[in-house]
């Protein structure tokens, strides 16, 4: 790319060998001295009274040092609504929840204790929809509501069982509706699921005598997890340290507080020592928190000349049990509620209901991967009742700068160009053959789209910073506090560096590990975000190096030190490349020929906090939330039997304004990865429930993922619209690549079938239920 | 993780494999094959199995087949 020396290649990853061969150290890895192993006891309803729970016969079991029940720590916790305890106390609200929890030498002896546990329930009536749930008969799960610390953001509704609603007003819908020529209105739903991370989840937590709390967890937020702990043990910030080492795969399900609490009571309980919580595999499916479930109605209008007019949007989120990230995903979703579409008119209140189903947290898309499915979804349906293209219909709807978002948000100069992007699509997907296509009898060929745009969800003062440290051989140490989830952002952060001091990205050696008491305070590795603001962070540490390197040689070279640049691993005069140094002889300080030595070591630090941001006015929703929005468009191409309903992907294409792409590979397997994820998620994921919405897959045998084997071939496109305050001009793109695929996959298998869907998950078992008789003889056949 | 201790037998051959499972069979213990384990590990972590003696028939000679129809 233009003039660059170490950005826009895909220079190698400093922990690809260790990953590739298995020698990667995650944090289930480590063995304290001295640490004990833990086991939980879980619900085997989904919503009871706990009547008793006998441990005696449990802790007489070899190798037992604690049994831990909800009544020996009922203390209150949760992200931003304290609404749940670590362990159940005197109410189960889900299938899975922890109940009790054994502390043993070794994991095998606190496995087999965990089981000779007996609780006694008195099972309750179980919420099973958010539509049951808001019914005012329904049962009122957190009573105690009221009582809930929360942050002001979110606004919960006490006595019900809304624990979020946001609210969208903006122009004048009645009006935007009577101008409309065509309207449609339909519903849309899909049910909860997980996240399916190779890593489960784990934290190891320790109290020293002094007090100071050690926790080393799987988590994507350090900074957040830090701070929740003081603030709900009343432990000072700096009595706790939380280490977070590489993680297997994060997807969102790592971005809260997970496991930490229950492992710092549980050390307690033995005198401090080191404890372990880790996740079974069905633990981390059904009692850590998963994808978030919906219920959305959807009314849209539009013009005759396909201008969209008017939207009428309820989005019911299926929190489950607690509230966690879903109150903030319901607000994100409501942030975003139209797409990325210019519509004059929007009424929507975006609502996060607890039911009896497992708790949802963050998911990749955060709310938005979730309203992508009912509006996109509802894209197509207009486009088909105008008869127009529905690639043609989204252009012309197309949300551009100047435009304002459903917030009333001005959308600014940095705009990406979504019509472009669904160029890119229509071009990838030769949308010009058609998008419905017979291959022969009963096999067709079908197309499908879906737009996408996303801002982070964040606080308004997320922050990054960076520290650059330098060795005796010129290279550079970078610190910040992005957690290493697999994204491989610090690949990308060193060779932001590497390109101010243009020198190659090897020569940035970036820390893998965050430490909450030396890494410099980052927000969370989530929301997309982190390239973009440690990378801001990471240039101004660069910057700020760069000139104590240039002070400190400017007095052996005797010259101003604006007269010297940086480049190569030296520092020389810029109109006289032959009069320098090597970093190597300035970077720890210059020392001259006899000794006397100046300057001391260049320590450079950088910081960056998001700008302009504010909060909700909480009866319109007006107001600055987006850092940036990443606009972009994806669509699939399926070949489907029309027979039995079964279907292959063949192809599945992204187009994404990314502003700037700073490492080709992994940017592109960044959003291969996220189709196939959305693939997986719209084809086959989500829990499966009994009449006591008790979960029949929660295990990796019967909840099926997307496989090798499945892929179609993935196409990737970048538009480079530049988002001026973003380094080097990018965005972000991490969880962006999954919104737009589950509709793109929806409108191309309703288009095949000609029946609308509006369910996920899409199995050929969905499909061929609702398959027009007459292509499928064999259906009344089977059902006779 | 199986949170108790397991028999594990590889047998050579098919017999091997046959009477392995009629002693353990006899000895009155809850007895599997295994080849592969997916099935196995996933039932046995959710307390659904509890596995005492696992016959390993995954590594059989190929020559097994042949053995069965002679």
């Amino acid at each position: 790319m233009k003039g660059y020396r170490s950005i826009g290649i895909s220079s190698p990853r400093a922990d690809a060998q260790d990953k590739v061969n298995g020698t990667q150290r995650y944090t289930g890895d480590l063995r304290i001295p001295g640490m004990l192993y833990t086991a939980l006891v879980t619900s085997p309803h989904a919503h009871a009274r706990i009547i008793n729970i006998h441990k005696e016969e449990a802790l007489e079991a070899p190798g037992v040092r604690a049994v831990v029940t909800g009544q020996d720590v009922p203390v209150r916790l949760g992200l931003y609504l304290g609404d749940k305890y670590p362990l159940a106390f005197e109410v189960v609200r889900y299938f899975g929840e922890p109940v009790a929890a054994v502390v043993a030498d070794r994991e095998d002896q606190a496995l087999a204790a965990a089981r000779l546990i007996q609780v006694e329930y008195e099972a309750l009536p179980a919420v099973r929809t958010p539509l049951e749930a808001l019914r005012p008969d329904a049962p009122v799960l957190h009573p105690q509501m009221a009582e809930y610390r929360h942050i002001p953001a979110i606004l919960p509704e006490p006595g019900t069982n809304v624990a979020n609603r946001t609210r969208i007003r903006k122009g004048d819908p009645a009006r935007g509706f009577a101008e409309s020529s065509v309207i449609i209105e339909e519903t849309f739903s899909f049910p909860p699921g997980d996240h399916a991370a190779m890593e489960v989840r784990v934290a190891i937590a320790e109290v020293a005598r002094n007090g100071v709390v050690t926790i080393h967890s799987a988590t994507q937020a350090p900074f957040v997890v830090r701070s929740l702990m003081s603030t709900f043990f009343n432990i000072p910030t700096g009595n706790i340290r939380v280490i977070a080492l590489p993680v297997g795969g994060g997807f969102g399900g790592k971005a809260g507080i997970q496991l930490e609490g229950l492992a710092y009571l549980l050390s307690k309980a033995v005198g401090g020592r080191p404890v372990m919580v880790r996740n079974q595999r069905e633990e981390d499916m059904l009692s850590s928190p998963g994808h978030i479930g919906l219920f959305a109605r959807v009314k849209i209008g539009a013009r005759s000349d396909g201008k969209l007019s008017a939207m009428d949007l309820e989005y019911l989120f299926d929190s489950g049990a607690y509230a966690d990230y879903a109150v903030n995903i319901s607000r994100a979703a409501a942030i975003a509620c139209t797409g990325p579409y210019r519509v004059p008119h929007v009424k929507a209140d975006s609502l996060c209901v607890y039911t009896n189903h497992p708790f949802a947290t963050a998911y990749r898309g955060f709310g938005h991967i979730e309203l992508a499915f009912p509006i996109e979804r509802s894209m197509d349906l207009l486009a088909r009742k105008l008869g127009m293209d529905p690639i043609q219909f989204r252009k012309l709807n197309a949300i551009q700068a100047g435009d304002t978002s459903p917030t009333q948000q001005v959308m600014d100069p940095n705009t990406g160009n979504l019509q472009g992007c669904l160029d890119r699509v229509a071009e990838q997907l030769n949308w010009q053959e058609g998008d419905r296509i017979v291959v022969s009898d009963n096999l067709v060929r079908a197309k499908g789209v879906g737009c996408l745009w996303k801002a982070p969800a964040m606080p308004t003062n997320t922050d990054a910073g960076a520290i650059i440290t330098f060795n005796e051989d010129g290279s550079l140490n970078l610190t910040t506090g992005v957690v290493e989830i697999g994204q491989g952002t610090n690949t990308g952060l060193a060779q932001l560096v590497a390109e101010r001091f243009k020198i190659s990205p090897e020569q940035v050696h970036v820390l893998y590990e965050v430490h909450t008491d030396r890494s410099p305070h980052d927000w969370a590795t989530a929301a997309s975000r982190s390239l973009f603001m440690a990378g801001r962070a990471a240039l101004e540490a660069a910057d700020d190096a760069i000139a104590q390197i240039q002070r400190t040689a400017s007095i052996p070279l005797a010259c101003p030190p604006e007269d010297l640049e940086v480049a190569g691993g030296r520092v020389f005069l810029k109109d006289n490349p032959a009069v320098g140094l090597d970093l190597s002889q300035v970077v720890l300080g210059y020392q001259y020929p006899h000794g006397i030595s100046v300057g001391g070591q260049v320590i450079g630090r950088g910081r960056y906090i998001a700008r302009h941001l504010t909060g909700l006015d909480p009866e319109t929703g007006k107001g600055d939330p987006a850092l940036e929005w990443t606009l972009g468009a994806e669509g699939v191409e399926v070949e489907v039997n029309l027979r039995d309903g079964s279907y292959r992907v063949l192809k599945a294409v992204c187009a994404m304004d990314v502003g700037f792409v700073v490492h080709p590979a992994l940017a592109r397997a960044q959003i291969a990865g996220a189709m196939a994820m959305a693939l997986g998620f719209a084809s086959r994921e989500g829990f499966l429930f009994d009449e006591r919405e008790r979960i029949l897959n929660g295990n990796l045998r019967d909840f099926k993922l997307y496989r090798y084997g499945d892929e179609p071939e993935y196409l990737v496109d970048f538009l480079t619209t530049p988002q001026g305050d973003g380094p080097y001009g990018l965005r972000g793109l991490g969880e962006q690549g999954v919104i737009g695929i589950p509709p793109a996959l929806a409108n191309a298998l309703s288009r095949a079938i000609g029946v609308e869907l509006t369910e996920l998950p899409l199995t050929p078992e969905r499909i061929w239920k609702v398959l027009p008789s007459e292509k499928s003889k064999n259906k009344q056949e089977v059902e006779e | 993780m199986i949170p108790q201790n397991i028999t594990y037998i590889r047998p050579d051959t098919l017999k091997e494999a046959w009477d392995a499972w009629q002693t353990a069979h006899e000895q009155g213990k809850e007895v599997y094959y295994l080849n592969g384990g997916t099935e196995t590990v996933t039932y046995a972590r959710q307390n659904k199995i509890h596995p005492q003696v696992l016959i390993d028939i995954s590594r059989l000679p190929s020559s097994i087949y042949q053995d069965f129809l002679n």
